[in-house]
């Protein structure tokens, strides 16, 4: 082992993360290297420092009350709620499967009245995995790998139907009350183009999506217009139509019930919008 | 009867949340003070975050690292504040910043304070900040700070390795202004990469 390949692991070392057979290359090379063995005890040093001194700051303790409040506080639930209990335990677990029977039942009978439903295998996983990404990375986690440009340089530059998407998704009255509009720009998720509108309701943010439907994304045959598929995908909700050529999307944590409303809400005024767009007079 | 056995069992679990859980307040107050800088929210963050840990503590795995199972929950509590209040922010593209940056390995500076370290610590971004925290301060492993951030393992291990670089950086460069902390390094480093190394002002 090199002076150099040591310092690259040094601190993995320091922490135990390495395997046991590097593990044993360090050591080795430490046993021949004083120069390697005096960098990790400084590093070593430095992490006691770094310890110490965030243990020790001033301005990073709490105050001397705030133990006993805390502690007041927590007494206070945990003796006053009964989640441990045995009993209610029970009738939790009796109430549960009463609720999932009925939803199981409920959700057959719902399956075989909601003919717009039908389109839910038109477009591929592959495309709604992307807008769920980009929902996730853009709009909760804000870790993208492209920085996002204004609708109307990417309505310009890619695709008309960017110009104006706000009024659209805003302009349409339908809207629950409540619903507040956080950002709008076009992003790019794993090489996709989205135009984004960030919405919250209820506390939640709601992603409005709208991308280009290419050949690679569709299963089948078109799928009706309009019509409004709802799902749940990797924890989040998703209602979903389409206008021949753009897929919209509207993602969130909320409800499948709330959720869906907002796509309904903006579905007649967004598919007009994407329509002019894709066949201007 | 009933109701004396639920008595009973709710004092059995509350000893144990006390005894496991609770020690670890003050820990959990220096991190959430750490990352919100207000003393009032720190508080909010810490009780919301132990009335959650309260909740769910029949969920914890005895045996493993408690504090972690914290900071997991207190991260998310944050994470899930943040998201209602709509914060939006762009941190794409520093970790590549810091990558072009950060060209060499400079050596642990052996002179330094306490205060001198937490400053250095301070000027970095926030992402390399808090693995670094969790990591070195906290103890936590890499599995436990990929739990606690909601990212891969290798991200961890990819922001730890250039957190520390970079506080070694920041602090090679105060303690070469007072001439000390200097340890050879010949096969680590040529002249021309220390001369331009060391973070540079793009990335603070």
């Amino acid at each position: 082992m090199l002076c150099r390949d040591f310092r690259e692991i040094a601190d993995s070392y320091l922490s135990d993360e390495l395997l046991v057979e590097t593990n044993h290359d360090v050591i080795r090379h430490l046993e021949a290297c004083a120069d390697c063995r005096r960098e990790l005890t400084a590093r070593r040093e430095l992490r006691s420092k770094l310890r110490e001194a965030f243990q020790h700051a001033p301005n990073l303790q709490p105050a001397d009350e705030f133990a006993g409040r805390l502690k007041a506080q927590l007494q206070h639930v945990a003796l006053t709620r009964s989640r441990f209990s045995v009993v209610r335990a029970a009738y939790v677990a009796l109430a549960a499967s009463v609720v999932i029977a009925a939803a199981i039942g409920f959700r057959a009978l719902y399956q075989r009245w909601d003919s717009q439903n039908d389109n839910a295998d038109f477009v591929s996983a592959a495309l709604s995995e992307s807008a769920i990404g980009d929902h996730r990375d853009c709009a909760l986690n804000h870790r993208l790998a492209e920085r996002p440009i204004d609708l109307d340089e990417a309505g310009r530059n890619y695709d008309p139907v960017y110009i104006d998407l706000v009024r659209a998704v805003t302009s349409g009255g339908t809207l629950p009350a409540g619903v507040q509009l956080v950002d709008k720009h076009s992003c790019v998720f794993k090489g996709r183009r989205f135009g984004h509108v960030i919405l919250k309701y209820q506390g939640e943010l709601v992603s409005v999506l709208v991308t280009r439907i290419d050949a690679q994304d569709r299963n089948t045959a078109a799928a009706a217009a309009e019509a409004i598929t709802t799902a749940e995908s990797e924890g989040y909700r998703l209602a979903y139509f389409e206008t021949g050529q753009h897929a919209v999307y509207v993602i969130s944590d909320l409800s499948e019930v709330e959720n869906r409303s907002i796509a309904q809400a903006i579905a007649p005024a967004v598919s007009k919008h994407i329509r002019d767009a894709e066949h201007p007079a | 009867m009933f109701r004396l056995i639920r008595e009973k069992t709710r004092l059995a679990e509350w000893a144990l949340f006390e005894n496991e859980a609770l020690p670890h307040h003050a820990d959990l107050y220096r991190m959430a003070m750490w990352l919100l800088r207000d003393s009032d929210q720190a508080e909010d963050l810490v009780q919301e975050t132990f009335v959650a840990a309260l909740g769910s503590f029949h969920r914890f795995e005895k045996g493993t690292n408690c504090r972690a199972w914290l900071i997991k929950i207190m991260y998310h509590t944050l994470s899930k504040r943040r998201r209602a209040e709509g914060r939006l922010r762009m941190v794409s593209d520093t970790e590549e910043q810091i990558a072009e940056t950060v060209a060499f390995e400079p050596a642990t500076p052996q002179t330094i304070t306490e205060e001198e370290v937490l400053a250095a610590l301070e000027r970095l971004p926030e992402q390399f900040q808090e693995v670094v925290i969790l990591s070195d301060v906290e103890d936590m492993t890499y599995k436990e700070i990929a739990g606690a951030l909601s990212i891969p393992t290798g991200t961890v291990m990819s922001r730890l390795h250039r957190g520390r670089r970079l506080l070694r950086a920041e602090l090679a460069a105060y303690a070469n202004s007072l001439g000390i902390g200097q340890s050879a390094e010949p096969e680590t480093s040529q002249p021309a990469e220390k001369e331009g190394g060391g973070k540079s002002s793009a990335v603070s």
